[in-house]
């Protein structure tokens, strides 16, 4: 008997094909039986490239299909939430690329339909399935380093987004710095209640049009006590560099590397190699683990480790960061004017 | 009690001249009093830029000086004996660049006549006082690794020597391997019981005038069951590249690096860094460290880490790899 988990796929982009991929070649005990996108050639032809059933290009019809169990939402953001309430609405459970929502009303939103249907909700932040960061979870918790006390992240992303993207992804802090604070909570065990930011568009003056910047530093503090720091760069012209570091009160732990290959060349210059080009060669371990993790939760009826509320969290402090720069002032969380 | 002790150099090449200025600079409780070089304006120059001390064109002249009471000796090679002899003879301790001499006839009758005069002796394996390299040895003595199974070494110098230079070295194995040859007895404490060697002139084809090559592999043996290997090449073409590795029963130690200065360049073409230039940025400390090491065994009466016997058997193994790879068949020693 065929017991996968089928799956209906949400928006065809680059993280929804990535998904594609990973749910037909990577992850055995998924079935994806459908895909839905707006551009009505993306979905048929995909569809046709991999033999998946069904097709649309509209997420309403795909939600019908009454055999698929869980979703995975990979369109533009700002079509997350009604796509999470329309799932749960049909009791469907959700993976949902990171951010949920660009507002914390809109997640707030979306997290009530879940808690209505008791559905099972997964956020994307992939890292916390990279291999990196999961061993330094580990020592974390097994007290290696003993308590976390201090936070620093780096995310730099080796090109700066097309101007159609960056207008629609709530901007480089929300976008890109998110992933750091997800992080940041999971690492230090502790959340965040107070964030300044400084940012600017130091690089790339055309960002201007979508009002987003290519450079921030923010400073965090958590409730515990323990501080961080997080910084993300649009222009790391050298390649994808992402690094994190904990200290701890009886030690550190690094998380992050510079070498692609494991080839150094000698010459008279000096030594030389290569840089990690772009986020699937670093992450591209992560995307799977993730999706392979979301359908082993169904399968096994398990609620994700990475939750909704997980989301919202990081959502959060990544808009006090975002009002931080624009006002100039420290902010604390929570947010009062949500 | 002496509160310094007062050191003559016989011989102001090029590691004569670095061993004068860390005297000079960097022993508190030295104090150079003298230079001897055949070549009068050599001499006359270090004595010169070293304060004004007294030098001499003869070394014999110099082992006269009754208020010397060690001897440096960074001659040439093929003079080391009879320096040797001369230094002890006049009670003086000493300190003898490697290799001690280029035949095992010449090592032991140099070393009998230090033993007779009961003067102290090291030999110039800097590398033992290498930070990173001490503090691997120091490693393997606690039993971090547990216990010692293979050693790895590679030395590759930068480029060849100059002509003369090579030609009068003693050739690459007694020149150059017998630094990783001392390292291998050192740290895996046991003497070598058998050696194979393969070497070839594969750079500079003007080498093949003295039987010398420029490129060798070295496997070894040792008497407690371990192995070893060895690689040595003239030149690398990029830099000065020594690396270490000890294989353990409980783990490895590797000692070596490439990157000279701390900084990286990360730029479209990726990642890049400069190279160690050469033994002298590599070695800068150890050059101090085993002169320190050899005036307060002196002034203490002690006998130095690195005895004259471990640089006649480190010249045993460097010869024995020389027949080898010259006979094309494994020496048991």
């Amino acid at each position: 008997m065929d017991d996968r988990v089928k799956i209906g796929l949400i928006g065809l982009g680059r993280m929804g094909r990535i998904y594609v991929e990973a749910l037909i070649f990577k992850i055995p005990r998924a079935e994806l039986v459908a895909v839905a996108d707006i551009n009505r050639q993306a979905a048929k032809k995909i569809a046709a490239s991999y033999s998946i059933k069904h097709w649309f290009d509209n997420y309403q019809d795909l939600l019908k299909v009454e055999d698929i169990r869980g979703v995975v939402v990979a369109a533009s953001t700002i079509v997350h939430t009604e796509i999470i309430v329309g799932a749960a609405e049909v009791g469907k459970d959700i993976f949902c690329e990171k951010p949920v929502a660009l507002t914390l009303k809109e997640t707030d939103t979306a997290l009530k339909a879940l808690r209505k249907r008791r559905v099972k909700f997964q956020a994307g932040f992939m890292r916390r399935f990279d291999r990196g960061y999961m061993v330094a979870k580990e020592k974390i918790e097994e007290g290696k380093i003993g308590k976390p006390v201090s936070f620093k992240s780096i995310s730099r992303d080796p090109m700066c987004p097309r101007l159609d993207y960056a207008k629609v992804s709530g901007g480089l802090i929300v976008d890109m710095a998110i992933h750091d604070f997800d992080l940041a909570r999971w690492l230090m065990e502790s959340e965040v209640k107070r964030v300044y930011a400084e940012g600017g568009r130091l690089v790339f003056d055309q960002l201007e049009e979508a009002d987003d910047i290519d450079n921030a530093t923010i400073n965090m503090l958590f409730a515990d006590g323990s501080v961080g720091n997080v910084e993300v760069s649009r222009n790391a012209l050298y390649g994808y560099d992402i690094r994190t570091e904990v200290l701890g009160s009886e030690g550190g732990i690094m998380i992050g590397y510079a070498r692609h290959t494991p080839v150094v060349l000698l010459t008279k210059k000096g030594a030389a190699h290569d840089f990690v080009p772009y986020i699937m060669e670093r992450f591209g371990e992560a995307y799977t683990n993730e999706l392979n993790y979301f359908v082993d939760c169904i399968y096994n009826d398990q609620n994700p480790s990475v939750t909704g509320q997980d989301g919202r969290a990081a959502l959060e402090i990544a808009l006090a960061a975002t009002q931080s720069y624009k006002e100039a002032k420290p902010v604390e969380i929570p947010l009062a004017n949500e | 009690m002496t509160k310094v002790v007062n050191i003559g150099i016989a011989g102001a090449g090029r590691i004569g001249q670095r061993h004068a200025k860390n005297l000079l600079t960097q022993i508190p409780n030295a104090h150079l009093v003298a230079v001897a070089d055949v070549e009068k304006k050599r001499a006359q120059e270090l004595a010169e830029r070293c304060g004004k001390i007294r030098w001499y064109e003869d070394y014999e002249k110099m082992l006269e000086q009754k208020d010397i009471e060690a001897v440096l000796i960074s001659a040439s090679t093929n003079v080391h004996r009879e320096i040797i002899i001369g230094a002890a003879k006049k009670g003086k301790h000493i300190f003898c660049e490697k290799p001690i001499t280029l035949t095992l006839e010449e090592t032991n009758e140099a070393l009998a006549v230090v033993e007779k005069a009961r003067v102290l002796m090291q030999v110039g394996f800097m590398r033992r006082f290498d930070p990173a390299l001490a503090s691997a040895k120091k490693e393997i003595d606690k039993g971090s690794i547990g216990k010692p199974l293979v050693f790895k070494a590679v030395s590759r110098d930068p480029e060849g020597p100059p002509f003369e230079y090579a030609r009068a070295s003693g050739g690459l194995f007694v020149d150059s391997s017998i630094h990783d040859i001392d390292l291998a007895r050192w740290f895996m404490g046991s003497e070598v019981e058998k050696v194979y060697a393969e070497g070839r002139v594969l750079i500079y084809p003007e080498y093949k005038e003295f039987g010398d090559v420029d490129v060798a592999l070295i496997t070894f043996t040792f008497k407690n069951g371990s192995l070893g290997n060895i690689e040595n090449s003239r030149r690398s073409g990029y830099g000065y590249d020594t690396r270490v590795e000890i294989v353990g029963s409980e783990g490895t130690l590797q000692v070596g690096y490439l990157r000279n200065r701390r900084f990286l360049l990360v730029n479209k073409s990726g990642v890049s860094h400069d190279v160690v230039p050469s033994w002298v940025e590599r070695f800068a400390g150890a050059f101090v460290h085993e002169l320190q090491h050899f005036v307060d065994c002196v002034m203490d009466n002690k006998t130095p880490l690195v005895t004259g016997i471990d640089g006649k058997k480190a010249l045993e193994i460097a010869l024995a790899a020389t027949t080898s790879c010259q006979k094309g068949i494994s020496i048991t020693l």
